[in-house]
């Protein structure tokens, strides 16, 4: 009987993937404007960068790179795949130069 | 560039920041006030690292940067293991450690760069005033001190 609610649980959870909280913060300002956006953890991280472009009316993204307390992400990769879980506050910005 | 209009282009473009992007970021705001922008990088387990970025002139000019300490005391030497965009070396103008990268004041009027003008540059993706400061903070954000 355990087993069966065990299977019902795993069930239930295939049904509802987890979701996380994300938010995009750029200098030409944030996306969503308030608050932040659910979008589920197997979800690419492009995507909500895709979406923060076209809000923001980012004409020319390409050198960007995007971070997470601290940390680069990889925006081809899922939010599972870059261990992000809860809420998230991706920062996206132009990549420094190579210096002199 | 008239005072006026440099200091009409810097509040429309530090107007467009989300109101907590400083704190997002771990960024302490000591100044945010035309000609100025005084920002210190903290992060966890980091040495702050703290610019005083001068915008006189700006867009005619890039924004001449001072590295503090976190007590606004001018910084000699570099802190450890920088990236590279921080230059140990003296400026020839300033005397003292230096970031250089394009968009930085002290990198177009080194000797080494004299050939890759500010006016190459200005207006161009990335080197608006949010942009400069995310690249200083992305640059930090990779050395270990």
């Amino acid at each position: 009987m355990i087993e069966v609610e065990k299977e019902g649980e795993l069930k239930q959870d295939d049904k509802h993937p987890k979701t996380i909280q994300a938010s995009v913060y750029t200098t030409s300002g944030a996306f969503p404007r308030k608050g932040s956006e659910s979008v589920k953890a197997d979800d690419l991280v492009q995507k909500i960068l895709e979406q923060a472009q076209h809000a923001l009316h980012l004409t020319d993204v390409s050198g960007w790179e995007a971070t997470v307390d601290g940390k680069i992400i990889d925006p081809n990769k899922t939010y599972e795949q870059n261990d992000l879980t809860g809420t998230v506050v991706i920062h996206w910005g132009p990549r420094e130069g190579g210096g002199g | 560039m008239h005072p006026e209009a440099s200091k009409l282009i810097f509040e429309e473009e530090v107007g467009r920041w989300p109101p907590d992007l400083a704190s997002a970021r771990g960024w302490v705001m000591h100044e945010l006030c035309y000609p100025i922008i005084d920002c210190e990088f903290t992060h966890p387990g980091r040495t702050p690292l703290r610019l005083k970025l001068s915008f006189d002139g700006w867009d005619d000019q890039p924004p001449s940067i001072a590295l503090l300490s976190s007590a606004g005391a001018v910084l000699p030497t570099l802190p450890p293991n920088p990236t590279n965009i921080f230059n140990a070396s003296a400026h020839p103008i300033t005397g003292r450690p230096f970031i250089c990268m394009a968009g930085s004041r002290e990198f177009h009027t080194h000797s080494s760069h004299l050939g890759e003008s500010w006016s190459q540059f200005k207006g161009g993706p990335g080197f608006g005033i949010g942009d400069l400061l995310t690249k200083f903070w992305h640059g930090w954000l990779k050395g270990a001190g």
